[in-house]
């Protein structure tokens, strides 16, 4: 029995309204003082973390113990509730175990970050607003998580890409300090800094583009199913001629499936929608912590973890779908190289961590995709390696931009050439950034090595096309591992950089973080260990066997139990990169043996590549050149042409008319009585004349 | 206790006749307490709601009387639902009457709540009338108090024009209603409009005649021309912006949504009943639609370029009647649903909008347009609930307004007279009309005013106003009962299908949208 008696949807859903309550309560809490309102705020986080928590308890899944029962099945949580009844909708939540997981990934690290802001927000103005988003973000991304249907979904969905907007624009008055980019640094013309606001809406207009397909996808598949509703799709499918054979058969199935997945490539930063993240990092650290490492991001990884398993049901056979599974494969992998290429070249730290952010989702996206692709028929392989990833990525993620946090304000700048040598002054945040950074590059035991190796792992397993997804994988972990040793040397070893210096010259002082800042990630540097420690056992009896019952809910053969030991040969190739990466960041920045300079500038190839890496391999000069300024020129060319030679004189001429029309009929209203008489028997002949022309007698 | 259907409305009237003269009799006293007359006449109100409400329980034995009875009244769904607004109408104004008049010298407000409950008396009695004789009685039971209450600013000429007006022009209604009246019973030698559609076609036998199809007609355009008048439809409409914009503002809320309530459960009954029998059935779809063209158009249009909110809401008055004929028009089971739909939001919405404004214009001492600049930084609840009002009335979703509109539209599409061009010039009309109420929006809130003093709100007003903007918020968001009991109003007439079938084809609608 679960240990809070029967299942009730009261707690999934308290788990998502109470950091929305949260949120508003704060914002009265603000009348009573600042305290009132951050206790408020970080205090539903903690809240909706020990419920998202319980979920494992009030659910039947929690039968499950490391002991080794096997789970047969587990009870889906919730009622709903009617919603539009017009529409046949009703609200509700699912409690499975992928909400589960996410849900209290999502809820811990969100309550460990703001946590985090008491410090590093400390003295910003306009905190009750900032406070009030981060509440806002984190109950609609519950939310996300938790609902039953795609309708609700979209709505938490949208709240999270509002909140991720209006909080990388929080410093909206743009000063220059708080740019993202370097100024003045242009890409064929296009320059490369942006304020925040502008970053804010760039991120809004790029998922948005993303939200537009999936929207599309959604009611694609509600017109043929008539609900939005998880399982209600997943039940329907029993029927013979079904939603998904109905869409099968006018060829519109995969194309579906594609267009929610463009959601998700705009909301994880997929290639080709990956470009407004860097740009994001124009926010507060303990946002990009938030936002645009350990959760909404992750949103588009959950959004193909949830539809995946119904398009396989679906399909009824993996053969449909592969087209599906290939392409989130491909633009997983591809991704993860594009954006590790990147972080190599860049100085800015924060946004080293951003294209880092996005080359690691690239991996969980492979995970995702090889499942699919999986020629032996071991789906829940690559699916739990890749939620595993997301888990572990949270953790680590979220500590490495708690820590660039603390480093940015502390030296007083965003680039890594400007810190060096800090690793004495500051030894917590040194060790626990180390810590994270070697999780990161994929070094065991960390969580991150077996997160990673084991989408390696199902990549090969898989087979066929996964190969080589597979090579591209192990290219990008040995540039993951190069760009994490380079982090931490640049930042943490060598001579004190003029900047610094020129601080210290000045009577600064660089110190280590107050409590309240290093304790948050400290504890996620512990926790990346820890789950590291146990992954083996944990990865392969608790998240394997609990995906393979989610899995068979979908009519999905998967085996309870498989290990990630098994395959040793992949295991020590993916080290041994991950060593090698590692070794020649160590040699490049903290031993300094090999110039980095010099290597670069030795020859066309290397200089060629370092340019191309630099500027952001041409895509995003190419988006500004193709679609944003076209589009503003057009826009420009409309209103001079269009707007001031047709629109202007209808808007104009319209109300004229209106006004014309008024005054004639105001002229009607003389105010004479006997008038009025004379028209209401004037009313009634042409009420005899009308009824005898029409009446039909 | 066991109250007999058809004499519930005599319990209802004497329960509100007791009431009036109590005041009435406190006043002769000379304990001319207004605050005493509120409470009871509130009270009144609030208790008459309950009754009715317990009625349409079940609670007093029988839900509905046969209405082929030989019965005064019909009690059934449609009264129950008219009833019901024009007693929340009633203790809107009723609220608001003791501040409203506050300064006002020279009246006596235990006079007008006593007023207000008379005329209320007639209303019910109206809505709830089956013969033609008893609904001539109650049409001036409403009528004549009503008259007073126009002309309760005694010392005012404008109100006491428009008195003088309303009444010349009522007098007129009534004389042909009651020639409409006398001709049917002409035809059918009996006053019962439930038994009367079954006589029709022995009219020729009572009075000898052989073709009885001109008189019936003629009967058909004597009522439609009487109720025309009290339902503010053109070309019946002339008194209406002079006698709102001259009525004490809040009497002008009960004008424009009691008294044009209560009149229209009749027509629908005169219409819908009288009219239908299998030898008399008059085609009148294209007649309600020219009507309803004119109705719309005229008031939007007029009301575009006004200069004085009270005329601007009197226009958009004579404006929704022209929606709320649609349904009329259309006819059908969705058509009538849609109208009774229409008229209970019509009801909220227009009365708040009045009662709103009353309160303003009370304050700033004028009802012209830029007299409201900058209202919206001098006081909370009634530019608030102005602007809610506003927007229902012009259908913004998700208040009330839009859902009955919605529907009004849906059934001159789905009408088998192929209406759509009618609902097309709904539609643009829609679109018009939101010019004119956005603008007092826009002169509340954007506009800068001369004065940025504190006014006063006086509990009654805003008690009033918050209870209509949540009827018209919360109907909004969750329209579903208020459809219900609209369709199951409709099915008294048409019982084409049940009204989960008629509520399961709009979701159908809206679903292939």
């Amino acid at each position: 029995m679960s240990i809070l008696g029967s299942c009730t949807d009261l707690i999934p859903n308290l788990v998502w309204i109470v950091p929305i309550a949260g949120g508003a309560l704060s914002v009265l809490g603000a009348r009573f003082g600042g305290a009132v309102r951050n206790a408020i705020a970080v205090g539903s986080g903690l809240v909706a973390a020990l419920l998202a928590t319980s979920l494992f308890f009030i659910s039947d899944f929690s039968n499950y113990t490391l002991t080794g029962k096997i789970l047969d099945d587990y009870t889906i949580c919730g009622t709903q509730a009617t919603w539009i009844q017009a529409l046949n909708l009703k609200a509700g939540v699912l409690v499975d175990p992928l909400t589960a997981v996410l849900a209290v990934t999502v809820s811990w690290v969100s309550f460990l970050i703001l946590f985090y802001s008491l410090g590093y927000m400390k003295g910003e103005r306009n905190l009750t607003r900032y406070y009030f988003l981060m509440t806002f973000f984190i109950g609609n991304m519950l939310l996300l998580v938790m609902s039953d249907n795609f309708l609700q979904l979209f709505l938490g969905w949208e709240g999270v890409g509002y909140c991720s907007y209006a909080l990388i624009g929080f410093w909206h008055s743009d000063e220059s300090r708080y740019w993202v980019g370097t100024l003045g640094e242009k890409t064929a013309g296009v320059p490369e800094s942006y304020s925040p606001s502008q970053a804010g809406l760039k991120a809004f207009i790029m998922t948005r583009a993303g939200d537009v397909a999936f929207l599309a996808g959604i009611l694609i598949i509600f017109a043929y199913s008539g609900t939005f509703n998880f399982m209600q799709l997943s039940v329907d499918l029993g029927a013979k001629s079904n939603w998904a054979t109905n869409l099968m058969s006018v060829g519109l199935f995969v194309p579906a499936a594609f267009l929610i997945f463009g959601g998700a490539i705009g909301k994880s930063a997929q290639f080709p929608l990956h470009e407004w993240l860097p740009d994001a990092m124009a926010g507060p650290t303990s946002v990009s912590a938030l936002i645009h490492a350990a959760t909404m991001v992750n949103a588009g990884v959950f959004l193909v973890g949830t539809v995946g398993p119904l398009f396989v049901q679906a399909a009824n056979s993996l053969n449909i779908v592969y087209p599906f599974f290939a392409t989130v494969a491909a633009i997983g992998a591809f991704t993860a190289l594009l954006a590790a290429s990147q972080a190599m070249v860049l100085d800015e730290l924060k946004k080293v961590l951003a294209y880092s952010t996005v080359s690691q989702i690239g991996y969980m996206m492979l995970g995702l995709g090889v499942a699919g692709l999986s020629t032996k028929g071991n789906f829940s392989f690559g699916f739990t390696a890749g939620f595993f990833h997301l888990m572990s990525q949270a953790l680590f993620k979220a500590a490495l931009f708690m820590c660039a946090g603390w480093l940015i304000h502390v030296t007083g700048s965003k680039y890594m050439s400007e810190m060096g040598g800090l690793g004495r002054s500051m030894k917590i945040t040194f060790y626990t950034m180390l810590v994270v950074a070697l999780s990161l590059s994929g070094i065991f035991p960390l969580s991150g090595f077996w997160s990673k190796e084991s989408i390696l792992s199902a990549a090969l397993q898989a087979g066929g096309i996964s190969d080589i997804f597979y090579i591209i994988g192990i290219v990008a972990a040995l540039m993951t591992a190069f760009y994490s040793m380079r982090m931490i040397g640049l930042i943490f070893t060598g001579d004190k950089s003029s900047n610094v210096k020129a601080l210290e010259e000045k009577g600064g002082h660089i110190h280590e973080a107050p409590p309240t800042m290093w304790v948050p990630y400290a504890l996620l540097a512990i926790a990346t260990v820890a789950l590291g420690i146990i992954a083996p056992i944990f990865f392969q009896q608790r998240l394997g066997s609990l995906f393979s019952a989610y899995l068979r809910n979908f009519g999905i053969p998967s085996p309870y139990s498989f290990s990630i030991l098994s395959d040793i040969v992949p295991l020590s190739i993916g080290l041994a990169v991950a060593i090698v990466g590692v070794l020649i960041g160590y040699l490049a920045y903290v031993r300094r043996s090999i110039n980095p300079k010099t290597v670069v500038a030795s020859g066309p190839l290397t200089l060629g590549a370092y340019r191309f890496f630099h500027h952001r391999w041409y895509i995003n000069a190419f988006y500004y050149k193709v679609f944003v300024y076209p589009v503003v020129s057009g826009a420009n060319w409309l209103y001079r042409n269009f707007e001031e030679k047709v629109i202007d004189p209808i808007n104009i001429g319209a109300p004229e008319f209106g006004g014309d029309a008024s005054d004639l009929l105001r002229k009607i209203q003389t105010g004479i009585e006997e008038e009025y008489v004379f028209a209401f028997a004037a009313g009634i002949v042409m009420l005899i004349i009308l009824l005898a022309i029409f009446a039909h007698l | 206790m066991y109250i007999s259907p058809d004499q519930f409305p005599l319990y209802l009237a004497g329960v509100l006749a007791g009431v009036a003269l109590t005041i009435v009799l406190l006043s002769v006293t000379g304990k001319r307490s207004k605050y005493i007359a509120m409470g009871l006449s509130t009270a009144g109100f609030a208790f008459a709601i309950t009754f009715i409400v317990l009625q349409a329980l079940g609670y007093f034995g029988t839900v509905q009387n046969n209405p082929t009875s030989s019965s005064l009244f019909a009690t059934d769904w449609v009264s129950y639902i008219f009833g019901v607004a024009v007693l929340l109408v009633a203790l809107l104004v009723g609220l608001t009457a003791v501040d409203y008049f506050s300064d006002v010298i020279g009246t006596d407000v235990t006079t007008f709540y006593a007023l207000l409950v008379f005329t209320t008396i007639g209303t019910l009695l109206l809505i709830f009338s089956a013969n033609l004789l008893m609904m001539f009685v109650a049409w001036e039971m409403m009528s004549i108090p009503s008259y007073v209450l126009t002309g309760f600013k005694k010392k005012d000429p404008a109100s006491n024009e428009a008195a003088v007006k309303y009444f010349v022009i009522s007098a007129f209604s009534s004389a042909v209603l009651l020639y409409g009246i006398s001709l049917i019973y002409l035809l059918t030698g009996n006053l019962s409009i439930y038994q009367i559609v079954r006589l029709m076609p022995n009219g020729m036998t009572v009075s000898g005649m052989t073709n009885f199809q001109p008189i019936g007609l003629l009967a058909l355009t004597f009522f439609v021309a009487g109720f025309g008048i009290k339902l503010a439809a053109v070309p019946f409409h002339m008194w209406i912006p002079d006698a709102y914009q001259g009525a004490p503002t809040i009497v002008s809320a009960l004008l424009s949504t009691a008294t044009k309530g209560a009149t229209f459960a009749p027509a629908i009954r005169v219409l819908f009943v009288m009219f239908s029998s299998s030898t008399f059935q008059p085609d009148w779809t294209l007649t309600f639609a020219v009507l309803s063209v004119l109705s719309m158009t005229l008031g939007n249009f007029a009301a575009l370029t006004q200069k004085s909110v009270t005329r601007i809401l009197a226009y958009s008055s004579i404006g929704q009647a022209g929606y709320i004929l649609i349904g009329v028009a259309a006819g059908g089971q969705l058509g009538l649903t849609g109208s009774f739909f229409h008229i209970l939001n019509y009801a909220t919405m227009q009365s708040c909008a009045f009662l709103a404004a009353a309160l303003i214009i009370k304050n700033v001492g004028s009802d012209n347009l830029d007299s409201f600049n900058g209202i919206g930084k001098r006081v909370a609840v009634a530019p608030m609930a102005l602007t809610l009002s506003l927007l229902a009335l012009g259908g913004f979703p998700p208040l009330s307004g839009f859902w009955s509109k919605f529907v009004l539209f849906l059934s001159a599409f789905q009408s088998t007279s192929n209406l759509s061009w009618l609902a097309i010039v709904a539609i643009i009309n829609s679109f018009v009309s939101i010019a004119f109420y956005v603008r007092i929006v826009k002169h509340m809130y954007l506009d800068e005013g001369n004065s940025t003093t504190k006014l006063v709100e006086t509990n009654g007003f805003k008690a009033s106003l918050i209870l209509a903007s949540a009827i018209i918020v919360g109907t909004g968001i969750y329209p579903g009962p208020l459809i219900e009991f609209a369709t199951e109003a409709a099915r008294s007439f048409m019982s084409e299908i049940s009204s989960t079938q008629l509520i399961e084809r709009l979701a159908f609608i809206l679903h292939s949208l």
